[in-house]
C-alpha cells in the first residue's frame, strides 16, 4: 500500500453490467457440464417430434406449439421427468446454443425465446414449481442431514431460477429493435410482477421468504446466489433503475410544486475526474530526496495551477505570462510521486487538459465547484435563532421572516441563505405526517397511490426487519475477509462440486469459482439494498427510515467498515473469472487447454466492473444510513472509519472517491484539528468535490466531545415517528381510540353486565354522586391535545 | 550592496533594502508573487475596524478564532515539508529564533524544532479557546479582565507562523499556487493587530518590509 501507481479507471456506472455479463454471472464454472446436459435434454425431445430440422428453422406457429407440448410435459408426477422438461426449456431460454456459430446469435436466440416464453404462460408454470420446491420438506431434510452440501442438491432449484431469471433479464433490457408486441409483453409481465392477483404478494416477497428461509438454517440447500440475483433484477425491473427514480424525482417534485433540482446528479457525477491519493509524507520526503540529488534543484512547476484560485472567481494577473510554459515543460515533469503531487491542481482544470483515454461523453460545466450549494430551511432557523439571542436576547421559534432588530449583515446573510433553499420531498412529506398524526379524522383517508414500490413495501412490511438481518448474513459471508461457512450458513453450497478437487489446476479453478461466487452474491446484495433504500425514500421518507433502522441495528455500519477494511486495491483489480468458461462462450467455441498459468493470469481488464460497482454501491448505502444523523455519524467516528475510508481514496475513480469524501466531510470536525492538518490533500479533495452547505462548519467546527447522551433520543423519537406512521397507515383499526362507539339503544341495554353485589342496593345513591351532579366541563373539549 | 556593519546591528534593516526590482528578475517574480492576492473586493484595512454597537471583546474573540482555524489550516497545506530535518530550530530567518515556554512542561523557554513548536503552539491555542472562561461561549457571560492579553499573546505567537512560513517555506506556497491565500490571510491579520495594537511592534520586525 505504499507508492500509487492506479491509473484513473474508466468506469460506468449504471444499473447493472453488460447484458452478456449479467447472464453470464448467472452460472458458477462448476455448472458448466449442465449446459450439455440440458442441451441433450431438449435434443432428445425435440428429435421425437420434429425430425431433421432445428430450432432456428421453424416458424412462430410451430416454436410456440412445441413450446406448448414441453410446457404440458411440466405437469407430471414424476420429478425427474419434470426435471428433464425444465431442463429442456432451459436450453430454449439459453438460446439454442447448439445450433449456434457465434455468441450473437446465443444472445440472439436466448432473447428471442424468452419473449416465446413468457407469452405462453411459462413463468407462471414455473412459479408454481418453485412454490413446489420450496415446499418440499423432503428436499430440506435430506440436505440438512447431509455432513457437506453441494451443487447437486439444489439441482431442481437451479433449473428453475435459471429460467426464471433468464426471462426476467432479457424481458427487462430494452433494445431499440424491439417489435411492438414485445414492448407490450415488457410491460404486462412488469405489471404481473409488480401488482399481485387475487391478493397474494409480490413475486419478491417470495424471494424473500427464501433468504430468510436459508438464513433460518431450515433450507441449507437453497441456491442463495442466484435467489439474490433473480431478486435484485425483479426489483430493478419492477421499481426502475436510477434513471428511472430520478425522472420519478423531477416529476414528484413537479407535482408537489418544489422548484426545480439544482443539477442532474447523474451527470454530474459522469463527469467528474478522479483525484489523485493522498501520499503519505514518509514517502513524500523520499522521494523528494531523491529528485533533489537527481537534478540539484526543484524545476519550475508550470503556473497552471493557478487555476486552482478560479474557485473564488479570481483571474490571476500572472496566468498568461506562464500560459507557454506549460508546453516546454511537459518532457521535464516526471511521472512520479512529483507529477502525483500536481495532479491534484490539474484535475480541477476541465476541459483543458488532454486526456490519453477514449473520449465519453462528458457534460462541460464551467471552471469552479461541481454541485449548488444547498440550504435547509432548519439552517436558517438555526442561525437566525442563534443571532436572535446574540443581538436581541429573545427568539421567535421557526420564524424565518422577522428580521427587525438584527444587524444588516445579517439580513444579507439570511437573503443569501434563502436565495439557495433547497426543500426536498422528504421534508413535505413529514410535515404532511405531522398533520395526518394531528387530525386523523378532520383531513380524512390519506389517499395513498398503488405504486409497485407502496406495494412491496406493504407485503415487506411485517417481516422486513428479518429480511434485512438476513441479507446482512450473507453480506458478511461473502465478505472477502469473513468465512464463507460459517456455523449457521454456508454461501458455498451452490457453487462446491459434488466431488472434491483433486488436482492442483482443479484446486486453483474452483478458488477462483469460489471468489467469483462470493464477488457475485455482494454485487447482487449491494445493488438491491440500494434500490430498495432510494425508492422507499422516493416513496415515503419512513419507510426509507424504517428500512434504514433496521438495517444500523444489525449492524450494517460497522459491517461495511468491516468490508472496506482489506486492500481494496486488489479487490478491485482482482480477476476471479475465466473468461473461455464464461457464457456464451463457452457454448460456441472449444474449450482450450486450461493451464495454471492462463488461470493466474485471468483477463486483461484494468478492474473488476462487479467489485467496484459493489463498493460504489455500499459507499451510497453508508452514506443514506449516515446522512444528517448525528447518533450514526459518531458510529463512525467511534468506529475509526477515517483511515479505512482515507484508503478506499486510492482507488482513482471519481464516483467512489465522491462517496468517500462525502463520509470523511461529516466526520472531519470530530477528528480534531491535528487530522486536518495533516491531511490538507483530503480537505481540499472534499472543498472541490462534496456539495457545500453554507453555515456548515465542517472545516474548522472542533465538537470533540459531541453529546453522547443525544444519540439515544434521537434514534427513539424516530422510532416512534416510524412507528406511528406505519401503524396510522398499515395498521386495521383494531382498537384505536377511534372506533367508533355503539349507540344504539337496542344493542347496549342488550349486552350482558357483571354488576358487583352491592350496587343493585346502591345504584341510586352512585348515580347521584357519580352522574346527576357532576358538572359537564366542555371547556375540556378545547383542551384536549 | 557592500555589507556595513552598521547595517548588521541595525534592527530596522532585517532585509537588504530593495525597492527597484528589474523585471525579468528572478527577484522580481518573487515580488510580484509576494504582492499576488485574492482581489475580492474587500478593503481589509476598513473591515477590521470594530463595527458601531459590537463588543470589541466579542470582535477580538471571533477573530482570534477565526486566525487560528485558517492558519491551523495554511500550516497544514506545507506542513509537509516542515520537519525535524529541515527546520531543527523554529526560527524566523537567520537573526531570529523563537523558543517555546509554557505553565506545565517547558517553564524555561526550550529551543524545539519548528514542528513541535507548532505542535505545542496549536494545542495550547485550542486549550484556551476551549476554555469557557477565557472564551466564553453563553450568552451573558463576561469574558475574564485579562481577555485582551490572553489574546496578545496567542496572536503573538500567530504570527511568528507566518514568519516561519515565509521566510522558509515560501517556496512551497509558490508551488501549491497558494500565495494570493497567505497573502490575503496574512494581510487581514496584520490590519487586525494594528487596528487593536494587539501585538508588540518589535515582534513585527522579521517581516517588516511585508505588508505593502
Amino acid at each position: 500500500q505504499g507508492s500509487v501507481d492506479c491509473p484513473n479507471l474508466e468506469f460506468e456506472y449504471g444499473d447493472a453490467d453488460g447484458h452478456g455479463v449479467e447472464l453470464a454471472e448467472l452460472y458458477s464454472y462448476t455448472e458448466e457440464p449442465e449446459l450439455s446436459t440440458n442441451r441433450r435434454c431438449f435434443e432428445e425431445d425435440f428429435h421425437t417430434q420434429v425430425q431433421g430440422r432445428r430450432w432456428l428453422e421453424l416458424d412462430g406457429a410451430q416454436q410456440k406449439a412445441y413450446v406448448m407440448r414441453l410446457l404440458d410435459g411440466l405437469e407430471v408426477v414424476n420429478r425427474d421427468k419434470r426435471l428433464k422438461v425444465a431442463r429442456a426449456i432451459l436450453y430454449l431460454a439459453q438460446g439454442v446454443f447448439g445450433d449456434c456459430d457465434n455468441e450473437g446469435d446465443v444472445l440472439h436466440w436466448s432473447r428471442h425465446n424468452s419473449f416465446l416464453l413468457y407469452q405462453l404462460g411459462t413463468f407462471t408454470a414455473f412459479l408454481e414449481l418453485l412454490n413446489m420446491e420450496i415446499d418440499n420438506s423432503q428436499a430440506c431434510s435430506s440436505a440438512l442431514r447431509k455432513p457437506a452440501i453441494s451443487l447437486a442438491d439444489s439441482t431442481e432449484l437451479r433449473v428453475l431460477l435459471s429460467v426464471m431469471y433468464l426471462m426476467v433479464e432479457n424481458i427487462r433490457v430494452e433494445q431499440e429493435a424491439d417489435p411492438p408486441e414485445w414492448k407490450s409483453c415488457r410491460e404486462t409481465f412488469r405489471t404481473e410482477l409488480s401488482f399481485p392477483v387475487h391478493t397474494e404478494e409480490p413475486f419478491a416477497l417470495l424471494l424473500f421468504t427464501m433468504v430468510t428461509k436459508f438464513c433460518s438454517g431450515h433450507a441449507p440447500h437453497f441456491p442463495m446466489k442466484k435467489v439474490l440475483l433473480l431478486l435484485w433484477k425483479v426489483l430493478l425491473f419492477t421499481l426502475g433503475g436510477f434513471e428511472t427514480l430520478q425522472a420519478m424525482k423531477v416529476r414528484k417534485r413537479e407535482e408537489l410544486g418544489l422548484p426545480p433540482l439544482p443539477e442532474d446528479s447523474i451527470q454530474v457525477m459522469r463527469s467528474m475526474r478522479a483525484a489523485s491519493p493522498p501520499t503519505y509524507s514518509m514517502e513524500l520526503m523520499e522521494q523528494q530526496q531523491q529528485q533533489q540529488q537527481k537534478r540539484g534543484h526543484r524545476s519550475r512547476r508550470p503556473l497552471v495551477k493557478q487555476d486552482s484560485l478560479d474557485i473564488y472567481n479570481e483571474r490571476d494577473p500572472f496566468k498568461n505570462d506562464e500560459a507557454g510554459v506549460d508546453e516546454e515543460e511537459n518532457d521535464d515533469v516526471d511521472s512520479g510521486i512529483e507529477g502525483e503531487l500536481d495532479l491534484m491542481e490539474r484535475d480541477a482544470i476541465i476541459p483543458v487538459m488532454p486526456t490519453q483515454r477514449p473520449p465519453i461523453e462528458r457534460v462541460s460545466f464551467p471552471k469552479g465547484l461541481p454541485w449548488a450549494p444547498k440550504v435547509r430551511q432548519k439552517d436558517i432557523e438555526h442561525f437566525l435563532e442563534a443571532s436572535r439571542n446574540k443581538f436581541i436576547g429573545f427568539t421567535l421559534g421557526q420564524d424565518t421572516e422577522t428580521l427587525i432588530g438584527l444587524p444588516r449583515p445579517i439580513h444579507e446573510s439570511v437573503k443569501t441563505l434563502k436565495q439557495h433553499k433547497y426543500i426536498s420531498i422528504s421534508d413535505i412529506q413529514i410535515k404532511n405526517e405531522e398533520e395526518l398524526e394531528k387530525c386523523p379524522m378532520s383531513l380524512g383517508e390519506e389517499e395513498v397511490q398503488e405504486t409497485p414500490c407502496e406495494i412491496l413495501y406493504r407485503a415487506m412490511l411485517y417481516n422486513l426487519p428479518q429480511y434485512m438481518i438476513a441479507l446482512l448474513k450473507i453480506l458478511l459471508a461473502a465478505a472477502p475477509t469473513s468465512k464463507a461457512k460459517t456455523d449457521s450458513i454456508n454461501i458455498l453450497a451452490d457453487v462446491l462440486p459434488e466431488e472434491m478437487p483433486i488436482t492442483v489446476l482443479q484446486s486453483m479453478k474452483l478458488g477462483i469459482d469460489v471468489n467469483r461466487h462470493k464477488e457475485i452474491i455482494v454485487k447482487s446484495i449491494s445493488a438491491l439494498l440500494l434500490l430498495l433504500l432510494k425508492h422507499f425514500k422516493l416513496n415515503h421518507i419512513y419507510q426509507f427510515e424504517y428500512v434504514s433502522q433496521h438495517l444500523v441495528f444489525a449492524n450494517c455500519i460497522p459491517l461495511i467498515l468491516k468490508f472496506f477494511n482489506q486492500n481494496i486495491m486488489s479487490y478491485i483489480t482482482a480477476k476471479n473469472s475465466i473468461s473461455v468458461l464464461d457464457y456464451p462462450h463457452c457454448t460456441v467455441c472449444d474449450l482450450p487447454e486450461l493451464t495454471a498459468e492462463s488461470l493466474e493470469a485471468g483477463d486483461n481488464n484494468q478492474f473488476c466492473w462487479r467489485n467496484l460497482f459493489s463498493c460504489i454501491n455500499l459507499l451510497r448505502i453508508l452514506n443514506k444510513l449516515t446522512k444528517w444523523k448525528h447518533s450514526r455519524t459518531m458510529m463512525l467516528v467511534v468506529f475509526k472509519s477515517a483511515p479505512i475510508l482515507k484508503r478506499a481514496l486510492k482507488v482513482k475513480q471519481a464516483m467512489m472517491q465522491l462517496y468517500v469524501l462525502k463520509l470523511l466531510k461529516i466526520q472531519t470536525k470530530y477528528l480534531g484539528r491535528q487530522w486536518r492538518k495533516s491531511n490538507m490533500k483530503t480537505m481540499s479533495a472534499i472543498y472541490q468535490k462534496v456539495r457545500h452547505r453554507m453555515n456548515d462548519d465542517w472545516a474548522y467546527g472542533n465538537d470533540i466531545d459531541a453529546r453522547p447522551w443525544d444519540f439515544q433520543a434521537e434514534e427513539c423519537t424516530l422510532r416512534a415517528n416510524i412507528e406511528a406512521f406505519n401503524s396510522r397507515r398499515y395498521d386495521k383499526p383494531h382498537d384505536s381510540e377511534f372506533a367508533p362507539v355503539d349507540n344504539c339503544l337496542q344493542s347496549v341495554l342488550g349486552q350482558r353486565l357483571e354488576l358487583p353485589q352491592d350496587f343493585h342496593y346502591s345504584y341510586e345513591l352512585w348515580l347521584e354522586r357519580e352522574v346527576f351532579s357532576q358538572p359537564i366541563r366542555w371547556e375540556e373539549l378545547l383542551h384536549y391535545q | 550592496m557592500a555589507l556595513c556593519l552598521k547595517q548588521v546591528f541595525n534592527k530596522d534593516k532585517t532585509f537588504r533594502p530593495r525597492k527597484k526590482f528589474e523585471p525579468g528578475t528572478q527577484r522580481f517574480e518573487l515580488y510580484k508573487k509576494a504582492q499576488a492576492s485574492l482581489k475580492s473586493g474587500l478593503d481589509l484595512k476598513a473591515v477590521v475596524q470594530l463595527p458601531p454597537g459590537e463588543s470589541i471583546n466579542d470582535w477580538i474573540a471571533v477573530h482570534v478564532v477565526d486566525f487560528f482555524n485558517r492558519i491551523n489550516l495554511i500550516y497544514g497545506t506545507m506542513s509537509e515539508y516542515c520537519t525535524e530535518k529541515s527546520c531543527p530550530i523554529m526560527s524566523g530567518g537567520l537573526k531570529y529564533e523563537y523558543r517555546w515556554q509554557d505553565d506545565s512542561k517547558y517553564k524555561k523557554p526550550t529551543k524545539l524544532s519548528a514542528p513541535q513548536y507548532m505542535c505545542m503552539l496549536m494545542d495550547w491555542i485550542e486549550m484556551l479557546i476551549n476554555n469557557e472562561d477565557v472564551f466564553p461561549t453563553r450568552i451573558g457571560v463576561p469574558f475574564p479582565k485579562q481577555f485582551q492579553q490572553v489574546c496578545t499573546k496567542i496572536l503573538t505567537r500567530l504570527f511568528r507562523v507566518f514568519v516561519h512560513v515565509y521566510i522558509h517555506h515560501f517556496d512551497s506556497i509558490i508551488n501549491m499556487g497558494a500565495e494570493a491565500h497567505v497573502n490575503t490571510c496574512y494581510k487581514h491579520f496584520y490590519y487586525f493587530i494594528r487596528e487593536f495594537s494587539l501585538v508588540d511592534h518589535r515582534e513585527l520586525e522579521p517581516l517588516v518590509r511585508m505588508p505593502q
